[in-house]
């Protein structure tokens, strides 16, 4: 391995030397690769472990309506993350290119050093953290998702990070964690030459943890990040299960508070207010879990929240139906109040049942808006049967996004035919009202599957949405679109997937892990290469 | 006006084919770069980060010391995933089929704080019986480069990442399933070599959660 390794270092030194005369940037980029790989040969004389995966996306096709059809692009993303017995280094290679080549970028978008033990991590570089539930800060990314920029097309992996420090302890039941740097809110491309980073932000937070019955903390943060004034952000948390307190474990009942506070003054801290004056977040969980009968409520009152580094709970529930996730509500933590309720029963012989009631209002704007939705699932998988499925119902309105009534009906069933083979169908159904149009969006999508081989799958998606007309077009009836494509999916070798999409694919709304963006219109093929080494 | 001034009005413009010339150049660099580390991490399978994160149930998992017992099987998955739907009755099958002999099976939710309160519900729904963990921060998915649901990694006693499997298509379970026994039975004989060195010593039980011990050494 070292001589591998000593090989890759004498081939980047010539490279190295052919670059002399390039730009600064770009030599800082080389400068970290060459910092990178000589950390990594220097820690190969310790036990060290390499690796690595590879995300790799080819295009060819366009927006639908937009020039040229034909347009190629290329993105890849290489992450390599070298683990010693002391810690890790690792980084993120990112390119995009594409044949209009106006947006062109390759550079590392990730680079980091970090040290742990049992008690200890600290973190250089590009970091990620979650304080409380993310009401006050929340750094991700989103593993395998590729956006595009709305206006430019240019393509990126979706990561809200902070460039800086991050230092978590822990000593028994207490745990500390403390956070420096500055902030990416994950909206542009490294290709659009904007700024990614702004702002400062420095905070922590601090927890006991009562045998895992039970804990308490309190989080701070000051930031810049969504403008140049400084805002200084605080939250206390407490959860507990009181049963679990009293050693009864016949019956769960977790219970979790936590109240954020937004530019209070410092003899404000203490005090609770949810009035529509004071900038505040609230958010309060019970479960209730019974043998097969479960419960959750949650409850949410967010007052100007919206801060571009936070996360707070939605409280929307994250369907895995297309339909319904494609229409799910997007929170508005600047005004926005509610609560999701939800019951499963799990019944004999392999059946489910789940309810759902959620609700979100307004409550500063003139115009009141409220997102509602009734949710029902019933889903039978009986051991030894060859044949599952699931029927759903929803019914509900969106008005922050102008839908008056919504329903939405669907099912799903899969067949074993052999122990390998398998065949799948999905149907699904809405209705809806934005305004005085009735539309209709239906849904159709079969697979048929091999185990360890992959898969085939033909989508069917048709509506009559004004929203997806040919912008072209003015005036008339709605034409109705059909959007048709096949996909392949194939696992080429245990370290490599290959996926394959030919057609069109809707554009609009989706969630993953609990985050939502807009996914862009597709007509075309595109490749998709996964790998790991 | 300065000499340095001078000298900078006096340089040639940028030629774009520098620009491309260097970008062409440096994306070649990386691809050897990756190459080399793939050559160099291709000898043998990689060894799975250490974590130790506590449940949502209160016990402390310590994959080093879980891996002491017998093979870990690490599933990260999320309500919202499809795919995971199909996976977990499995994977509580085998749960509940080879725990006894030393397997044990760890459920990492990916949720968001979206969805935090909605995960002992779900599981209690599915009627998952094995440990099941919160990676609220991410950091858990990362070390294990996990880019797609379900992810699935078998981890042998040496700590070595065996299989890691991406997605679920129904009878995937078999395979995973045929892995596990290998390691199970190489466990047996492990065990029965050590005791006809050492008669007097026993196989340890399998234990899925060992939060006394856990706690006594303050883990995260």
């Amino acid at each position: 391995m070292i001589h591998d390794l000593a090989r890759a270092t004498l081939a980047w030194a010539a490279t190295a030397r052919v670059l002399a005369h390039v730009s600064v940037p770009t030599l800082r980029v080389l400068t970290f690769g060459a910092a990178f790989l000589l950390a990594s040969c220097s820690m190969s004389l310790a036990q060290t472990q390499i690796q690595g995966t590879n995300l790799l996306e080819a295009q060819a096709g366009n927006v639908p309506f937009l020039n040229p059809p034909n347009r190629t692009s290329l993105y890849d993303a290489l992450d390599l993350d070298v683990r010693t017995s002391w810690g890790r280094i690792g980084g993120r290679f990112e390119t995009d290119r594409s044949s209009d080549n106006t947006l062109a970028y390759a550079t590392f978008t990730r680079r980091f050093v970090e040290w742990s033990d049992n008690h200890l991590r600290a973190r250089v570089g590009t970091v990620y953290t979650l304080l409380g539930r993310g009401m006050i800060h929340r750094s991700f990314e989103l593993p395998g998702v590729i956006l595009n920029e709305q206006s430019t097309l240019s393509r990126y992996g979706p990561s809200r990070d902070v460039d800086g420090a991050l230092v978590e302890a822990s000593l028994g039941p207490w745990s500390t964690r403390l956070l420096a740097g500055t902030a990416n809110t994950g909206l542009s491309s490294p290709g659009t030459g904007s700024v990614r980073y702004a702002g400062e932000l420095a905070g922590g937070q601090t927890s006991l943890d009562f045998h895992g019955s039970g804990t308490v903390g309190a989080a701070y943060l000051r930031s810049t990040s969504t403008g140049a004034q400084q805002q200084e952000l605080g939250s206390g948390f407490a959860g507990i299960d009181p049963l679990d307190a009293f050693a009864i474990h016949a019956v769960s009942l977790p219970l979790y508070f936590e109240y954020a506070q937004l530019g209070r003054k410092a003899s404000q801290w203490t005090s609770f207010s949810t009035a529509t004056r004071d900038t505040h977040a609230l958010y309060a969980s019970a479960n209730l879990i019974w043998n097969t009968v479960s419960f959750s409520a949650e409850w949410k009152d967010y007052q100007h929240f919206r801060l571009g580094t936070n996360d707070p709970p939605s409280l929307v529930r994250e369907q895995s139906a297309h339909l319904l996730n494609r229409g799910t509500h997007v929170l508005n933590a600047d005004d926005e109040r509610g609560f999701q309720l939800e019951g499963a029963w799990a019944a004999p012989l392999g059946l489910t049942a789940t309810a759902n009631l959620t609700r979100a209002d307004t409550k500063r704007s003139i115009t009141p808006k409220r997102f509602e939705e009734r949710f029902f699932e019933l889903r039978m998988r009986p051991a030894r049967a060859t044949i599952e499925g699931a029927l759903f119902y929803d019914r509900g309105r969106d008005e922050f996004v102008g839908l008056r009534a919504r329903r939405v009906m669907g099912g799903s069933a899969t067949w074993r035919v052999t122990p390998r083979w398998s065949t799948s169908l999905d149907v699904q159904q809405q209705r809806a009202m934005r305004g005085k149009t009735t539309f209709v969006d239906r849904y159709l999508s079969a697979e048929a599957a091999r185990a360890e081989w992959g898969s085939v799958a033909m989508i069917w998606e048709h509506t009559n949405d004004p929203l997806e007309e040919d912008p072209a077009k003015f005036g008339g009836a709605v034409d109705p679109r059909d959007f048709v494509a096949a996909t392949v999916h194939a696992r080429v070798s245990e370290k490599h997937e290959a996926t394959l999409f030919y057609g069109e694919r809707r554009g609009g709304l989706a969630c993953t892990a609990g985050t939502c963006y807009q996914v862009l219109a597709f007509k075309g093929a595109e490749l998709r290469l996964t790998t790991r080494f | 006006m300065s000499a340095r001034r001078s000298v900078a009005l006096m340089r040639r413009p940028r030629s774009p084919w520098r620009a491309i010339r260097a970008r062409m150049v440096l994306a070649v660099a990386c691809a050897a770069l990756a190459m080399a580390v793939a050559i160099a991490s291709h000898s043998r399978a990689a060894e799975a980060p250490a974590f130790h994160v506590r449940s949502v149930s209160g016990e402390m998992l310590d994959l080093d010391r879980l891996r002491a017992h017998g093979p870990v099987l690490v599933d990260f998955w999320a309500t919202w995933c499809k795919p995971c739907l199909e996976e977990i009755p499995e994977l509580q099958r085998l749960h509940r089929t080879y725990s006894a002999r030393g397997l044990t099976v760890i459920g990492i939710s990916v949720d968001g704080p979206r969805n935090f309160a909605r995960v002992r519900p779900f599981a209690s729904k599915l009627g998952i019986t094995y440990p099941i963990a919160l990676d609220a921060d991410g950091s858990l998915s990362q070390r294990f480069a996990v880019r797609a649901m379900p992810t699935t990694v078998l981890i042998d006693r040496s700590g070595a990442m065996v299989r890691v499997t991406e997605g679920y298509h129904p009878g995937e379970i078999a395979s995973l399933e045929a892995a596990v026994r290998t390691l199970l039975a190489a466990r047996a004989d492990s065990a029965a070599i050590d005791s006809l060195q050492n008669p007097g010593a026993m196989a340890a039980p399998a234990v899925h959660a060992d939060s006394a011990a856990a706690d006594s050494a303050g883990g995260r």
